[in-house]
């Protein structure tokens, strides 16, 4: 169990990246939605400990991280977002390396996991080539052996899925479902598709403060009926965002089509859509934007 | 475009923390050289001279900046990523790589620029000497900036710019910043620049090292080597000769290397192939997740596996080469120091010599590595974005730290090996066995250790710094003002970083007492690195943070860190407690001040009648291993002023731990009326005062220890092994102590001192001193007690020598009166003997060093021979040489009946090669003649004194030098003569006088005496000049006036020795023509020209001319010449080949390479 309250951080130069943010995350995957800018990441390193918050706490199973944080790394397996290797360096090594500093000091045993990890990931062919040479999806397997390291019971995963296909995604996905039966895992994304694929609770960062957190099923269902959509001219879109509640504009077979929030059917034309996660995500940060008075 | 990319280039340098930084490092350099008065006391911090050369030793700093930039400039893509983007933009390669390299290279030049003006700000400060500084004119800094600065920026930053761009790594291009270093290294030590063991500037090395230099300096001090003083404040180095090839030649290779560059550089992302994906099979299905929770590292084992990690990144090529190099720079540096020494002489590659010669060159490699590998490491999880993989990790940030120290360590170990792997080789091929391992081992020590405690201090200053380039420009500051902030008054060893007191090395005593005072310090210092290691480590995840975050961290409370500054405490107190409490401890200006004041104090009693010495009766107890000694015993008095005298003035060292003084005459006993502390000197009054005649007698009992270390300058005099205790720094004096004075006349303005130069000449040398002389000859009888193992040795024979109580007793007396100058020796010698005549001449030598010691013998006693023969006989019955260690800066001295030679300067110089200059005799030659020119009559302390104690002790060294080698040896060391002083003179702070008024200028007293003298013998012939030396011996008080008159007073003679005359003759042209006969008609056309303080003056004077053939001389005679072309016809037997215009060196010639001229035949 992860417990997060009333985090905040300021920047040197003004941002306010996080602003009070609380949040409980239990076993199993929970995904972090939000644009680029809404403090995600800095969210993600001050759980990992990578940086201090100005306030606020951080619970891991009644750890206290902000306090303790080495004996939280030694819990902890994370998956920067975009990360590089030391040159040179072949898989096994510095597999067996990260997994020396991780504090797996038993040779047999990190031998053991070593070789388990780069057979689960398919490194195992490869294990003896530089790491640095990999492509970006062997690349990131890579990350996500290392991460594993350890059996932790907190894992971050900061836009796993970035280099994959959609094969290896999803494979990914299952690799992660498995995961979460015994750990918390904290999955940050800007793919809503990850999250409804896989998250059985979410929650959506803008602004650096929690807009939203839920389940996404029952995210979705608030939204039923309220939620219209209309095929319109490309250059009508401005003059419905002036007078609606647009929440996103999207491409369909090349024709411009508005997502418009209201309880009833805003004008003739419109017909009722069925909601999902993007809607709901898209929903927030437009209400999000207004309410902070960012232009789109 | 190009100009839109360089214009964009520029805004980003500039906007770089590290810009500011290096401006501001280069500002300060440039400040710092001004105010801490650079350069020689009579040229003008503003010369054209002096700013061209500091803005050539400044582009040795120049080249970290172009290795910043350049490395910035090209690799930054590919360490933010934006290798993709850029290089698929439309911009073409040569607006993109010109573009980049004239952003880099303005950058880089900017920043150097700051360098002058700092250098013109520091200038302008209002406490300089106003001499030092010209009115101020932007020309030369410009001018140097133009022709020294421009194009060394240029190449420096086109070829690390080539190698950034050509290998894409940083590693590879730091490599290339070092190798341009060893080059320079290389040529200095081809021709000892002034930055390799602090010689004098210039050595004469020729052309080709000329040419070599990147930076220009080699050949900027051999274009302004014979330059006077006023010349280095006014002219210009002209462009031409070696200086402007030299120019041309690295512009043109810079241009070479940017096209080099522009051919092979491809756009293409370096990437060794991708491999390929097997997308069926990417990540398996599930099958049991690691469960087992980390047990925990142990701090070993991870710092194990980082460590091993770093070592592989530093083991590459780049790496491999650069030892490599090294190792070639260690050899080529041993060669030119230890097997090419002074006066071309060599040296047995002995252990120690070979380790001193690259001890220097192995620390400031060693710092150089550290400045870029130490950025490289610190920063390598950062530049390959592994950071929050690594720093997510339970692994602490000692690991991470503690794992880059070793790596530099192991760097530092590896150079340290490469050049004892050099050191080895070269003994190995000398045929040298003797290879002394604990000493190599030493090695490692004294020079190892400083370097490792920079490497964390280095890890350190990158932890707190806003970025890796900006870190390499603090750590340069770091280690400028570690090194060097004595200069600005930072004196104490604790001041400074890693720094402590020089160990010296000594053949006769180890590294002795000077070790202990190393190890304390180094514990010191290794606890602050371990501090400095500490707070790195704490600040470990934070090095991407704001500075005030990071100061925020520093600042909480950490156990180690409080442990560690406590032990910092601890172990600062206990050397404070050695060097300031038990030791005294005085900075140079209060060294100096003390010596003002007791000028001040005191120079009234130089006035004074004061009785003199007749005899000493002593004991000396030394106490080697402890460093301890005890004098005591009395003198014989009398007064022999001719008037009566009231008080007598003593004067004791102030050093002394307990002084017992005491006085009386036959009538009554003085009373002590003065004791100053101060100045240890103390005033005694007779109740009645001693009557002229009248004998009086002092007793003494003085005992000196050594108490705590000192910081800076040990004390010498009594150790372990190799006791050297000159009277003065033992025994009591009467009277004013002059030695006290301070000589340099800076110091002396400005501590309201006049004068200080020798009293002037009295021309007509009716007495030629002041009336305070005392002629002090006296009997000596001294018994010296030493440790059970050792020799001791006092003036005169040896009566009974005997053991009691565990130690030796050695009873000396004089057989003959010496002045009153004698030192007390003590050492574990060997001693060789040998009579010669009624003399015995006894070496007492370290037992290793016996490779000379028969030669030595022989030159002694044909020093005697020649001397007695010429010179009159030689007063003692035993003549000693003795061992000296190297703790003295002198090569060798003399004291009457025993003379010293330096360990290094003559007991291990190597003299088996008969075409070098044996320098073994030379040096030995030198001190036995002082036994006639020194010892055997006194000279007044006046202007031209050294003509009569060095000049013609150095005419006396040839003289015996030419009768054991010939004269062709001598004309060789003449050639070295001539040279050192014409770069003497050139180097003078003060204005050149006339030889027969030298004062302490060397170059006058021995190297343009050599010249001189030997050109009168040749004139005058020796029968002549022998007799002119003995009248002036003959004189009660001879100077160099009576030499002068003695010499007979022929106008050239006059003009030699009481002018400075400068000569030019040139052979213009020699043709020969065979005739009929079979012999040969040599038509020889010869310029000759003379000038007196720049004016030419008439010519009138016979000059030899020789003309030889391939193998033998064929013709050598003087020839009447005149000013102007002189033409000249001889008939000779043998078919010549050239000619030379005074050939055996008796005019002072600046350019002696047009005396020689080979023969022409024309048809």
């Amino acid at each position: 169990m992860l417990t997060i309250t009333g985090l905040s951080k300021t920047y040197g130069n003004g941002v306010r990246a996080l602003d009070r943010v609380d949040l409980t995350i239990g076993r199993g995957l929970f995904g972090l939605l939000g644009p680029n800018g809404a403090g995600k990441s800095t969210l993600m390193r001050t759980i990992a400990a990578l940086q201090e918050p100005d306030e606020g706490q951080i619970a891991l199973d009644g750890l206290d991280v902000l306090a303790e944080p080495r004996e939280l790394r030694r819990r902890l397996g994370y998956l920067p977002q975009d990360f590089g290797v030391y040159p040179g360096i072949s898989a096994l090594v510095l597999l067996d390396h990260i997994a020396v500093l991780k504090g797996i000091g038993d040779k047999r045993e990190r031998r053991e996991q070593v070789h388990a990890l780069l057979e689960l990931t398919n490194l195992h062919g490869v294990r003896n080539k530089a790491v640095s040479t990999f492509s970006g999806g062997m690349k990131q397997r890579f990350g996500i052996a290392q991460a594993l390291l350890g059996a932790p019971s907190l894992i971050i995963v900061d836009e796993p899925t970035a280099g994959l296909d959609p094969e290896e995604r999803s494979r990914f996905h299952n690799l992660l479902g498995e995961i979460g039966e015994n750990a918390v895992v904290l999955l940050s994304t800007h793919i809503v598709e990850d999250v409804s694929d896989l998250c059985p609770r979410m929650a959506i960062l803008a602004g650096g403060r929690i807009v939203l957190e839920g389940e996404p099923a029952r995210l979705i269902a608030e939204l039923d009926g309220r939620l219209w959509r209309k095929t319109v001219p490309k250059d009508a879109v401005e003059g419905y965002r002036a007078s609606h509640d647009v929440i996103a504009t999207r491409l369909f077979s090349g024709r411009t089509q508005v997502l418009v929030l209201a309880d009833g059917p805003p004008e003739p034309g419109f017909e009722p859509a069925s909601p999902d996660l993007e809607d709901v995500y898209f929903s927030e940060i437009s209400t999000s934007r207004r309410r902070d008075g960012i232009a789109c | 475009m190009l100009t839109e990319i360089v214009r964009f280039e520029w805004r980003f340098h500039s906007r770089q923390a590290a810009f500011a930084a290096s401006s501001l490092l280069f500002f300060l350099l440039g400040f710092a050289l001004s105010v801490t008065r650079f350069g020689p006391d009579n040229v003008a911090l503003n010369s054209p001279w002096l700013v061209m050369e500091a803005f050539g030793l400044l582009s040795l700093v120049a080249l970290i900046a172009a290795g910043i930039f350049a490395s910035n400039a090209v690799l930054r893509d590919d360490d933010h990523r934006m290798s993709e983007i850029i290089h698929t933009t439309p911009v073409g390669r040569f607006r993109y790589l010109f573009g980049r390299f004239g952003g880099a290279f303005l950058a880089t030049l900017t920043t150097v620029a700051f360098s002058g003006l700092g250098m013109a700000a520091g200038a302008l400060m209002p406490w300089l000497p106003p001499e030092r500084v010209a009115a101020m004119d932007a020309r030369p800094y410009l001018a140097a900036f133009g022709v020294i600065t421009v194009p060394n920026v240029l190449f420096a930053t086109a070829l690390l710019f080539a190698v950034a761009a050509l290998t894409r790594s940083a590693m590879a291009t730091y490599s290339a910043a070092v190798v341009l270093y060893v080059l320079y290294f290389v040529c200095s030590a081809l021709t000892g620049s002034p930055l390799m063991a602090g010689s004098t500037p210039g050595g004469g090395g020729g052309t080709l090292p000329s040419l070599l230099d990147p930076f220009a300096l080699t050949s900027f001090f051999d274009a302004t080597r014979y330059w006077t003083a006023a010349e280095k404040n006014t002219r210009y180095v002209p462009l031409e000769g070696a200086f402007l090839f030299n120019r041309l030649i690295w512009i043109a290779a810079a241009l070479g290397v940017l096209t080099v560059v522009y051919r092979k550089f491809s756009f293409r992302i370096r990437r060794v192939s991708p491999r390929r994906e097997e997308p069926s099979d990417a990540i398996r299905e599930w099958s049991g997740l690691p469960s087992i929770r980390p047990a925990g590292t142990s701090w070993l084992a991870a710092w194990l596996s980082c460590a091993k990690l770093e070592l592989r990144t530093l083991l590459t090529k780049s790496t491999l080469l650069l030892l490599l190099l090294w190792l070639g720079l260690a050899v080529s540096e041993i060669y030119g120091s230890v097997l090419t020494g002074e006066y071309g002489s060599t040296s047995y590659p002995a252990t120690s010599l070979v380790l001193a010669a690259i001890q220097d060159p192995a620390t400031i490699l060693g710092a150089i590595l550290i400045l870029y590998y130490g950025a490289e490491l610190f920063w390598r999880e950062q530049r390959v974005r592994m950071a929050s993989i690594v720093d997510s990790t339970p692994v602490s940030g000692s690991v991470m730290i503690a794992a880059k120290w070793t790596a530099l360590a192991a760097l530092l170990g590896a150079v340290l090996l490469a050049g004892a792997a050099a050191g080895l080789a070269v003994q190995v091929a000398k045929g040298y066995f003797d290879f002394e391992p604990h000493l190599y081992l030493a090695f490692f020590y004294f020079t190892g250790v400083p370097l490792l405690l920079h490497a964390a201090a280095s890890l350190f200053i990158h932890a707190l710094s806003p970025g890796k380039y900006a870190g390499m420009i603090f750590f340069v500051l770091f280690v400028i003002v570690s090194r060097r902030a004595a200069a600005i008054g930072l004196e104490h060893d604790l001041w400074r970083f890693a720094s402590a007191p020089d160990v010296t090395y000594t053949e006769l005593n180890g590294f002795g007492h000077h070790a202990a005072p190393f190890h304390w310090f180094m514990l010191h210092w290794t606890v602050a690195a371990l501090l400095l290691a500490t707070l790195a480590a704490g600040l470990w995840r934070r090095v991407a943070a704001p500075l005030k975050e990071r100061l925020r961290l520093l600042a909480r409370p950490n156990a180690m860190a409080i442990a560690l500054g406590t032990a910092l405490l601890v172990t600062g107190g206990w050397i404070f407690y050695n060097t300031n409490v038990a030791h005294a401890y005085v900075t140079a200006d209060e060294g100096l001040d003390w010596k003002a004041d007791y000028e001040k104090a005191y120079k009234h009693v130089e006035a004074l009648p004061r009785p003199r010495i007749l005899a000493i009766d002593g004991d000396v107890d030394l106490f080697p291993a402890e460093r301890r000694y005890r004098v005591a015993g009395r003198y014989a008095l009398v007064n022999e002023s001719g008037r009566p005298i009231a008080s007598v003035y003593v004067a004791t060292r102030r050093e002394a731990r307990s002084v017992a003084l005491s006085m009386s005459s036959s009538m009554s006993s003085a009373r002590l009326a003065v004791k100053d502390d101060r100045f240890g000197m103390y005033r005694f009054d007779f109740p009645s005062p001693l009557a002229a005649g009248a004998r009086a007698e002092l007793r003494f009992d003085l005992s000196f220890e050594a108490g705590g270390f000192a910081s800076g300058q040990q004390d010498d005099a009594v150790v372990g092994n190799g006791t050297f205790l000159m009277n003065i720094r033992a025994f009591p004096t009467l009277g004013y102590r002059d030695s006290y004075e301070i000589s340099d006349l800076r110091e002396r303005r400005e501590r309201g001192l006049s004068g200080g130069s020798a009293a002037p000449l009295e021309e007509d040398g009716a007495h030629g001193a002041a009336n305070t002389f005392v002629d002090e000859w006296i009997d000596l009888r001294m018994t010296v007690s030493t440790d059970s193992d050792q020799i001791a040795l006092a003036p005169g024979r040896l009566e009974r020598s005997w053991e009691s109580a565990g130690r030796r007793f050695f009873r000396y007396r004089t057989e003959a009166p010496i002045l009153n100058r004698f030192a007390i020796d003590s050492g574990r010698y060997a001693m060789a003997r040998r009579q010669q005549g009624p003399v015995a001449i006894e070496i007492y030598h370290h037992p290793r060093h016996a490779a000379n010691v028969a030669h030595m013998l022989d030159t002694a006693a044909a020093s005697l021979d020649v001397m007695q023969s010429r010179f009159g006989p030689y007063p003692h019955r035993q003549l000693r040489i003795v061992e000296l260690s190297s703790y003295w800066p002198m090569a060798g001295y003399a004291l009457p009946g025993t003379v010293y030679i330096r360990e290094d300067r003559g007991f291990l110089t190597d003299a088996r090669d008969r075409d070098r200059p044996d320098l073994v005799a030379r040096r030995l030659a030198h001190e036995v003649a002082h036994q006639w020119f020194g010892h055997r009559f006194p000279v007044p302390d006046a202007e031209g004194a050294p003509v009569i104690v060095e000049s013609l002790t150095k005419y006396s060294e040839l003289l015996i030098v030419e009768r054991m080698r010939g004269r062709e040896h001598v004309r060789q060391l003449l050639e070295i003569e001539l040279d050192r002083y014409l770069a003497g003179r050139a180097g003078d702070t003060y204005a050149e006088v006339p030889l027969y008024k030298v004062d302490d200028q060397a170059y006058l007293f021995y190297n343009k005496a050599a010249v001189v003298l030997f050109a009168i013998r040749d004139l005058l012939g020796q029968e002549a000049m022998d007799r002119a030396i003995r009248a002036t011996m003959e004189e009660r008080r001879p100077t160099s006036a009576h030499l002068v008159s003695h010499l007979g007073g022929g106008e050239l003679v006059d003009q030699w020795m009481k002018e400075i005359v400068l000569y030019d003759l040139r052979v213009a042209a020699a043709q020969a023509r065979r005739r009929a006969d079979g012999r040969y008609d040599v038509t020889v056309r010869v310029e000759a020209g003379k000038s007196l303080d720049d004016r030419p003056i008439a010519f009138d004077e016979p000059v030899e001319i020789a003309v030889a053939s391939d193998t033998k001389v064929l013709d050598s005679r003087k020839h009447a010449l005149r000013r102007g072309m002189n033409e000249i016809r001889l008939v000779l037997d043998a078919s010549p080949s050239s000619v030379t215009v005074d050939p055996w060196i008796t005019r002072i010639d600046r350019n002696r390479v047009d005396n020689v001229k080979g023969v022409r035949f024309p048809k």
